[in-house]
């Protein structure tokens, strides 16, 4: 075999590779509020982002009742950021526990360890992203059977790198 | 171009591109990660002379810097990786336990279609590198391809 065939071979072997790991790429073309966060904090500071935080902010200075948070909700095919003004997010950082290097994995352990039993939990959607200062809070949704939950994590950055930790949680439909 | 157009326009590039370096799972993960890491920074996409240049760049150290926490090679066993019935399964895993750099310039090169100059652009490394990255790569999968 020559080395020109041999590369050819090769070469094909990389694509056929890489065309079953992207064939198994999360789909493209979903909302993702994580844009959406971006856009608030870098082209509108001062609106709806940093008024939340800041309410946030006084909430717990005013109740000491941890960090209540309006989050920003979003849907696929729906007003793509929207304040729900009726729903709460009640995320209160835990200061110690496990420390996870990405959300879904603060999230699904943190599932698990109030749902015992529940098996084979996903992370669905990441529902609402703050950031602000040296913290990220996430609102993620774990699923699994007939499970669905969501979940507050957040994220303490440190070193250039975001430790995550659980928080609380809701049903999904409340 | 404002921040949220240039993350929309590269996302599912981005997303790809992780989902070969650290599998489907993280892929998500690692992007978000990038942005958010940005966003904190105060710093802005739309102010960079190579914004998708530098998300690459971004996604790939972010890559990097989980599998050296992991300390093992990715494997096709894990979940959501490829069909449990893979037809190539040595190859495949072949390629998951190449290392992120080289992966990384045999996917923009073999899969995404790139000359060595745009992928050594994209990289932020020299085309020699790059050159030299798809060598190591193609040795290391010839050897599993003799034994087929």
């Amino acid at each position: 075999m020559n080395t020109e065939h041999d590369d050819r071979d090769l070469v094909d072997a990389f694509r056929r590779s890489y065309g079953r790991l992207v064939d198994q790429a999360p789909s493209a073309g979903r909302e993702w509020p994580l844009a959406l966060t971006a856009r608030e904090m870098t082209t509108r500071p001062g609106v709806r982002g940093w008024m939340v935080a800041a309410i946030a902010f006084l909430l717990t200075v005013a109740f000491g009742l941890g960090w209540l948070v309006s989050p920003a909700e979003t849907s696929v095919g729906s007003d793509p950021f929207q304040i729900q003004t009726g729903t709460t997010m009640t995320a209160v950082p835990e200061t110690s526990g496990p420390v996870y290097s990405t959300p879904a994995d603060a999230a699904i352990a943190y599932a698990e360890a109030q749902e015992p039993g529940i098996e084979d939990p996903q992370v669905t959607r990441i529902i609402g992203i703050y950031a602000d200062q040296s913290l990220v809070d996430l609102r993620v949704q774990v699923q699994a059977d007939d499970f669905c939950y969501w979940y507050g994590v957040t994220g303490q950055v440190e070193q250039e790198e975001i430790e995550w930790q659980g928080g609380l949680a809701g049903s999904c439909d409340g | 171009m404002d921040d949220e157009s240039i993350f929309r326009k590269n996302q599912d590039d981005l997303i790809r591109y992780a989902t070969v370096l650290v599998g489907p799972t993280r892929a998500e993960d690692v992007v978000s990660t990038v942005v958010v890491l940005r966003i904190l920074a105060r710093k802005r996409l739309q102010d960079l002379d190579e914004p998708r240049a530098y998300l690459f760049r971004a996604v790939l150290n972010e890559c990097k810097t989980r599998l050296s926490r992991r300390r093992t090679h990715l494997s096709i066993g894990e979940a959501g990786m490829v069909p449990a019935d893979d037809p190539e399964p040595d190859i495949l895993q072949a390629v998951l336990e190449l290392p992120p750099q080289q992966r990384a310039a045999t996917y923009l090169v073999y899969w995404a279609g790139m000359t060595v100059v745009e992928t050594a652009d994209l990289m932020g490394i020299r085309p020699g590198t790059v050159k030299r990255y798809l060598y190591l790569a193609r040795r290391k999968l010839k050897g599993v391809l003799d034994e087929h």
